[in-house]
């Protein structure tokens, strides 16, 4: 203690002993293949997908107004995306795939093109998800923004390549809506980061484990 | 095997959850979408958030649109009033200029009438001492010289009493110690105009009290001074008082000339040094008016 003393070591040492809190994405189970452990009672919450599905179709719907004013098609957030972002980093197995279905179905029914097209990329953005390295992780907000960025993308450049691989050339997604991809993944990025703070604390709101559970 | 898929249950639900869409998507990727009846009770059901969006962020773009117009029209407003003094600016010279066109005409033709030469000239200065004295701009090179008589249309102005190369200066009409001949037009009597220094009026002198003069009567030049020729005009009788004793008449004459508003001047030059003042036709039409 002497030394730490001479050191210059602050007095709350004690403190910085604790064991760090486990990170979300090493208690996150891997399709199932990892024990759940304290996430056991995950199955008890999977109601829970319609509340996420309900907060995406207000989503998109305030989207649909605000574009009334905006039409312009680089101005847009990837709605899906912003919510599929935080299902993927922050819920559990199957609640987490639960969500990501429905959500992909509220995202069906705004991107009116054949249905399951959104469905099944949610499901597989998910499972997909599920691959990110925790070191993603460290850099503040620099890497959640980097992911949702990488998430928007993936689910756009998804939508728009099954959509042209599945239509007739003249039915086939135009140069503006490929060239949309981009700008609409980085503002989706500007706006997933935050959003996913306020899901989370409404996911505490509504587990019932209040500041019990370690996220 | 209840235990096998208890235990993958997850890995069974996510391939169900994607084999599901999956399906459904390549059984219908080549037909058109109809919505369900639960999908449009959604849609319906949730309408009124987009309504409210929409509403909040046309509001929010009115407020801007307006800012910005109130920006533009303000900006708009400083050219436009930039755009109005310069049309005023140019509407005041061309006023001014159709008015010295005006005054000059006025100078012409009334040169016309007149046998001896006569050369416009400018006022450029006034004296500034307490002579009623004017400084215009023609001088020994254009032919004046001192005791020449200086008029406009409207009437006498007075006479050169100092001349320099480019420029003479002009005793007014209206200096104290300027004194003009001159007649009743009316009635001939004869009289002198004094000045008294003041713009608005001169005196009458020299006139006897039985003489026949009217508030009102037209004064002209004698040319009985050697100074200024017969029948200028000098102005018109103001008030006059008969008083019951003395020999001469007291009164005062109004300038026909607007002495304050002077800006151009006809110098009068004669012929040679010997002969007389310019001979004069007669008053103009309008100075008798």
């Amino acid at each position: 203690m002497g030394g730490a003393i001479s050191k210059g070591r602050g007095v709350s040492r004690s403190f910085h002993r604790l064991p760090p809190r486990p990170k979300p994405h090493v208690r996150r189970a891997i399709l199932g293949s990892l024990p759940l452990g304290p996430e056991a009672r995950e199955g008890r919450r999977a109601w829970r997908c319609l509340l996420w599905a309900l907060i995406a179709l207000f989503l998109f719907q305030i989207q649909a107004g605000i574009k009334l004013h905006l039409p312009h098609p680089f101005i847009r957030v990837d709605v899906a995306s912003v919510v599929l972002f935080f299902v993927a980093l922050d819920l559990g197995a199957i609640e987490g795939v639960l969500s990501a279905f429905a959500v992909g179905f509220v995202a069906d029914l705004f991107v009116l093109g054949p249905p399951g097209l959104c469905t099944f990329l949610a499901v597989a953005l998910w499972t997909g998800a599920h691959l990110i390295p925790p070191r993603a992780f460290r850099y503040g907000w620099i890497g959640p923004g980097t992911l949702a960025f990488v998430f928007s993308l993936a689910f756009q450049v998804g939508i728009l390549g099954l959509e042209t691989l599945n239509r007739p050339s003249w039915e086939a997604p135009g140069p503006l809506a490929w060239a949309s991809v981009v700008p609409v993944a980085a503002l989706t990025a500007v706006c997933a980061v935050p959003f996913r703070s306020l899901l989370r604390r409404l996911d505490r709101m509504t587990s019932g484990e209040g500041s019990l559970r370690a996220r | 095997m209840l235990a096998f898929l208890k235990r993958y249950r997850e890995l069974f639900l996510v391939v169900v959850l994607l084999l599901l869409p999956l399906g459904t998507w390549l059984a219908n990727a080549q037909r058109g979408r109809d919505l369900s009846a639960f999908e449009k009770f959604c849609l319906a059901a949730t309408s009124p958030v987009r309504d409210a969006a929409a509403r909040l962020m046309g509001g929010m773009l009115e407020l801007w649109y307006d800012y910005v117009d109130l920006r533009r029209v303000r900006e708009e407003n400083k050219i436009l009033r930039e755009a109005v003094a310069e049309l005023q600016q140019r509407l005041n010279e061309r006023v001014e200029a159709e008015k010295e066109n005006e005054r000059l005409r006025a100078l012409v033709e009334f040169s016309r009438s007149a046998s001896g030469r006569i050369v416009a000239a400018e006022i450029v200065g006034v004296s500034p001492s307490h002579r009623r004295a004017i400084l215009v701009a023609k001088g020994e090179r254009d032919g004046v010289r001192k005791g020449m008589p200086v008029f406009t249309a409207e009437g006498v102005v007075g006479k050169v009493i100092a001349t320099y190369a480019n420029t003479s200066e002009v005793q007014l009409i209206i200096d104290p110690g300027s004194a003009v001949a001159a007649r009743v037009q009316r009635s001939r009597a004869r009289l002198t105009v004094r000045g008294t220094g003041e713009d608005e009026h001169m005196r009458l002198a020299h006139i006897h009290r039985t003489a026949d003069v009217l508030e009102g009567d037209v004064i002209v030049t004698s040319g009985t001074d050697g100074v200024f020729p017969k029948g200028l005009v000098v102005g018109r009788v103001g008030r006059i008082e008969r008083k019951p004793y003395g020999m001469e008449l007291e009164g005062e004459v109004i300038p026909a000339v607007d002495i304050a508003g002077l800006e151009e001047v006809l110098i009068a030059i004669s012929s040679g040094e010997d002969e007389g003042p310019t001979a004069w036709a007669g008053p103009s039409p309008r100075a008798a008016e």
